[in-house]
């Protein structure tokens, strides 16, 4: 029987060998401009092929070996800030229910813990995550640098009654921690209530050079000897449940589910300029065979059954689910928890998205909630269509998917990217990008909720008829807003 | 002269490609018949002496040059055979192919490096159609013929 390490040597030589084999390696070689580090190869490089506003985002950020570091550090505190807010909202909300017409407010919306890399309802988001996770759940997120495959964070919060309640900040790398100022400090070295840390740098550094009793690798280590996300979870494990004991017993009680991912990945997903574009990465990511890739780009050890069943709908299925589930049916633009001054790249990031759209250059402009659900990738393998639909494509939309992605009608097969050298997503032509010009003044730090049926006609009257992008009455300016178009409206 | 699609214009390329053994080496000893189109090319522009020139040449039929002109648009069929070029000429109507290039001429005229040619097709300003695998080991020859293309073309 084939051990973990085994497996994972042979899964690691076959990727290799398949990179090269597309050419893959070929093509980042000349992505310098993206690539902190010359010369060296990161894990998942393939999805550069088909990303192509974050190919243009790491340009325009200018990825030198400081800028990667500082980056790190930026996504770690943001991702940390963005939970105590969901503790604060939470229990605010739990203690004054908003009314009906503030239910979707952006400051009554905050990101929870499945992960804290997209907004919902506080009240959803405690009936969802019991549902994830269990009554008690604590989730920790082991973060691995790309180049390096070593872990770098590792940092999660309890979760009692679907709610959070505590933040654990197990590890971090001096890498990141050198960027702490007064106000991290006093967080991550243990002197509130709602965290658990470490009492300095050194502390939170040497607990990543823990060694698991079995196998003797460091925690920090584990990405180097295992190869898939699902493994680095299953790797440290073993290590976290006896530092949960020894640092963070209070909680003992909880299911501990860890998650692995890593710095590019983790940069992608948590800084999705919108919620159904950010539960499309999911399904990409815990459902890689929808691009065609035979490894994971995020775990969850364990993986919630929940998950399990809604990671087997088409995708289309798959955003419009979630964002009903999380955001009833809406969809956020997401804010940042931390001020620019804090995180100036993750600003940069926003702004870039903000101004050009999640699939520039190949789209001019935002894509509404809806587009983005029927989305096409480019696979790695031949695929299905009814991977990604639930229902038909338009006209226009099936002649673009047959004479851009190569789509045989009989079979519904679409061929593979090596068939076609097809790097970008298709979408339907016929709705028409939104501009940035159309909305409100986008704050970063509050954000925006808009309905997921949004197209440009109906953000102008909505707009029109005084809707701020608050979430204030949003129902309200929605429903009045579809009478106007002469749609039926309840 | 302006010099684009003249004859001497068809073999002063294929000669520069030819001429030089890292042109040939950049394509790895690939065969291949590619169909290169050149879109925005503005043949609309060119003056009469310069039509006369190009058909006098027989390189392009009348018929296919007026549609090329009306168009801006022109479709050329290059044929590698080991690296080396050993066809390079207007394609015909329905001309079978390995692979298909497409762009405006601008942006072919943007190209430097194969950094660029790279960044040009990932973001659609150059589309290319074919195998990727081959697309990627061919990106250097692709490049180098780009830039002897451009400097061999010369347009009012």
């Amino acid at each position: 029987m084939e051990t973990m390490e085994e497996r994972s040597a042979r899964e690691k030589a076959t990727w290799e060998e398949w990179i090269r084999h597309m050419g893959m390696d070929k093509i980042w070689e000349k992505l310098s401009s993206i690539n902190p580090f010359p010369g060296q190869t990161p894990l998942s490089l393939e999805i550069f092929a088909s990303m192509p506003v974050w190919r243009h985002i790491f340009r325009h950020l200018g990825m030198t070996p400081e800028r990667w570091q500082r980056l790190k550090y930026e996504n770690f505190v943001e991702w940390s800030y963005r939970i105590e807010q969901a503790v604060e909202t939470s229990n605010r909300l739990s203690k004054n229910p908003p009314p009906r017409e503030e239910l979707y407010h952006m400051d009554n919306l905050c990101y929870l813990s499945h992960p804290p890399a997209y907004l919902c309802k506080a009240d959803v988001g405690k009936t969802t995550c019991q549902m994830l996770y269990g009554k008690y759940a604590t989730v920790e997120y082991v973060h691995v640098d790309d180049f390096t495959r070593e872990v770098y964070w590792i940092l999660g919060y309890h979760n009692e009654d679907g709610l959070p309640v505590h933040n654990w900040l197990l590890g971090a790398s001096k890498e990141i921690s050198q960027y702490f100022d007064e106000e991290d400090e006093k967080r991550f070295f243990g002197q509130m209530e709602i965290w658990t840390g470490a009492p300095n740098r050194e502390e939170l550094d040497d607990r990543l050079n823990r060694r698991h009793l079995r196998t003797g690798v460091k925690v920090r280590d584990v990405p180097k000897y295992y190869w898939d996300p699902y493994d680095w979870g299953a790797g440290v494990r073993d290590v976290i449940m006896d530092m949960r004991t020894e640092l963070f017993s209070k909680w003992l009680h909880a299911t501990l589910y860890l998650s692995g991912v890593s710095a590019y990945i983790s940069t992608i997903a948590q800084n999705a300029l919108m919620s159904s574009e950010f539960f499309l990465y999911v399904y990409y990511g815990l459902n890689t065979a929808a691009l065609g890739l035979r490894y994971n780009l995020f775990s969850y050890v364990p993986l919630p059954p929940i998950l399990r069943t809604l990671l087997s709908l088409p995708q289309e299925t798959f955003v419009k689910r979630m964002s009903e589930l999380f955001l009833g049916g809406y969809n956020t633009v997401h804010k940042y928890a931390c001020p620019e001054k804090k995180i100036p790249n993750l600003f940069k990031i926003r702004k870039f998205q903000w101004e050009n759209g999640q699939f520039y250059p190949h789209v001019r402009g935002i894509l509404p909630p809806f587009v983005l659900a029927r989305a096409i990738p480019p696979s790695m393998e031949p695929i299905q269509l009814r991977q990604y639909l639930e229902t038909p494509p338009s006209k226009e939309f099936l002649e673009v998917l047959e004479s851009e992605g190569g789509l045989n009608k009989e079979t519904g097969q679409l061929p593979a990217i090596q068939e076609t050298g097809r790097f970008h997503f298709l979408f339907d032509p016929s709705v028409e990008p939104l501009q940035p010009k159309d909305f409100p003044l986008l704050d970063p730090n509050r954000g925006q909720i808009w309905p997921f049926d949004l197209t440009r006609e109906k953000l102008e009257i909505m707009v029109e008829e005084g809707y701020d992008g608050s979430g204030k009455n949003v129902e309200y300016y929605s429903k009045l807003a579809d009478k106007k178009m002469g749609k039926k409206v309840d | 002269m302006p010099l684009v699609l003249t004859k001497e214009w068809f073999e002063s390329i294929r000669e520069a490609w030819n001429s030089d053994p890292s042109n040939i080496e950049s394509l790895g000893g690939a065969s291949e018949r590619i169909l290169w189109i050149v879109e925005e090319l503005p043949l609309s522009k060119l003056p009469p002496e310069m039509e006369k020139a190009i058909l006098e040449g027989g390189m392009i039929d009348e018929a296919l040059f007026r549609k090329a002109k009306e168009t801006d648009r022109v479709e050329l069929l290059l044929e590698w055979r080991e690296g080396k070029l050993t066809d390079f000429r207007p394609a015909r109507e329905g001309e079978e192919h390995t692979a298909r290039m497409r762009g405006k001429y601008s942006s072919f005229e943007k190209i430097k490096t194969g950094e660029d040619f790279l960044w040009a097709s990932m973001d659609r300003e150059i589309e290319f159609r074919g195998r990727l695998f081959e697309f990627t080991r061919r990106l250097d020859g692709y490049t180098k013929f780009t830039l002897i293309l451009v400097s061999r073309t010369d347009l009012v």
